[in-house]
């Protein structure tokens, strides 16, 4: 008799348990969701004028955006929140790379395709349309659009690791040791990098930065 | 060259530099936030699934070393008695190869003085009686 009294409180016990386990997961599985989905959010809009600017084209830069998203999002959701954003403008980085080295090999392919021919006027790219006016909207003459404009300008006439180091350090607001990070290298190279690149942009925008 | 800058200072274009950076995310169109959303969802979507493997490889994780519990626990409790069994089967075993090998032939064929005296002591014969001392 006590033992068929003693095996359903034995199972209500481990069945209260386990619902406690699975609370448990539950509360961690939406407390990480909220904190990434917080994250993504506050970094996206950002995350896509950074690539837009390294290459140029907003369907690109959407592009390499989602896939970071995606990528951070299935590998590193789980590592402490501090680590998210220099993990993530790493991966960003890594497939704004990826994305030019295709881009080069793509146009090597087509150069050699066409040898000579005239290129297709869709494949390409308006590099005047882009560079005076890569925004579409009402705002565009506004002082601080033109600012911009001439900005990232200046920023892709930069070599490669003082565009990144600036962007990441001065338009994102990193600090030196998560830019470091990002961007796979020393704290004093970070430091070098975008010393020279605020000393570049100075010398070209100066005179006539709106 | 520094005289022809219009921004005074390096702080000081850092900051008019975000500043027009932020201008610029803002300014961002309906279509791109759109996608941009959509994207999160995927991205979130995709972390769900990896938390939901994490937990069931936890809970993987945690049975399989409970099963290696309980036959650390068998093995600890049973294969004492195991080797006692083996034990004896094996003494048994090696008694049998003992008779049944050749060397009780060998010892007939050398000595049956000896076996005539161990089957008569057999038969109840007197035990101060000894091979040969007759």
């Amino acid at each position: 008799m006590s033992a068929t009294l003693a095996a359903p409180r034995w199972t209500a016990a481990a069945g209260e348990r386990y619902g406690d386990q699975l609370n448990a997961e539950a509360f961690l599985d939406q407390a990480q969701s909220q904190a990434l989905d917080r994250f993504l959010a506050d970094v996206e809009q950002r995350a896509l004028r950074i690539a837009q600017i390294a290459v140029r084209d907003r369907d690109d830069a959407l592009d390499i955006v989602q896939d970071s998203m995606i990528q951070f999002a299935r590998r590193y959701a789980s590592r402490p929140v501090d680590e998210w954003k220099p993990i993530f403008y790493r991966i960003l980085r890594n497939r704004t790379y990826d994305w030019q080295r295709r881009r080069k090999v793509r146009g090597r392919v087509i150069a050699w395709w066409t040898s000579g021919a005239t290129v297709d006027e869709e494949e390409a790219p308006d590099f005047i349309e882009q560079a005076v006016s890569p925004d579409s909207g009402p705002d565009a003459r506004l002082e601080s659009a033109e600012a911009m404009h001439q900005l990232e300008g200046a920023i892709r006439r930069l070599p490669a690791r003082q565009a990144e180091a600036f962007m990441l350090r001065s338009l994102e607001g990193l600090d030196v040791a998560q830019t470091a990070q990002a961007m796979g290298c020393s704290e004093g190279s970070v430091k070098t990098h975008h010393f020279r690149a605020i000393q570049a942009l100075r010398a070209e925008l100066g005179e006539h930065w709106p | 060259m520094n005289e022809h800058l219009d921004v005074s200072s390096d702080a000081e274009f850092e900051t008019r530099a975000q500043q027009a950076f932020h201008a610029s995310v803002n300014r961002l169109d309906a279509a791109s936030r759109s996608k941009l959303n959509q994207a999160r969802q995927r991205a979130m979507a995709e972390a769900s699934q990896g938390w939901r493997w994490q937990w069931a490889r936890v809970g993987l994780q945690s049975r399989a070393l409970a099963g290696l519990a309980a036959l650390g626990m068998a093995v600890f409790f049973i294969a004492p008695n195991a080797a006692l069994h083996y034990g004896a089967e094996s003494a048994l075993a090696e008694e049998m190869e003992l008779l049944s090998t050749n060397d009780s032939w060998d010892l007939y064929a050398e000595e049956p003085e000896f076996f005539e005296w161990a089957g008569q002591d057999s038969n109840a014969a007197a035990p101060n009686e000894i091979p040969g001392s007759t």
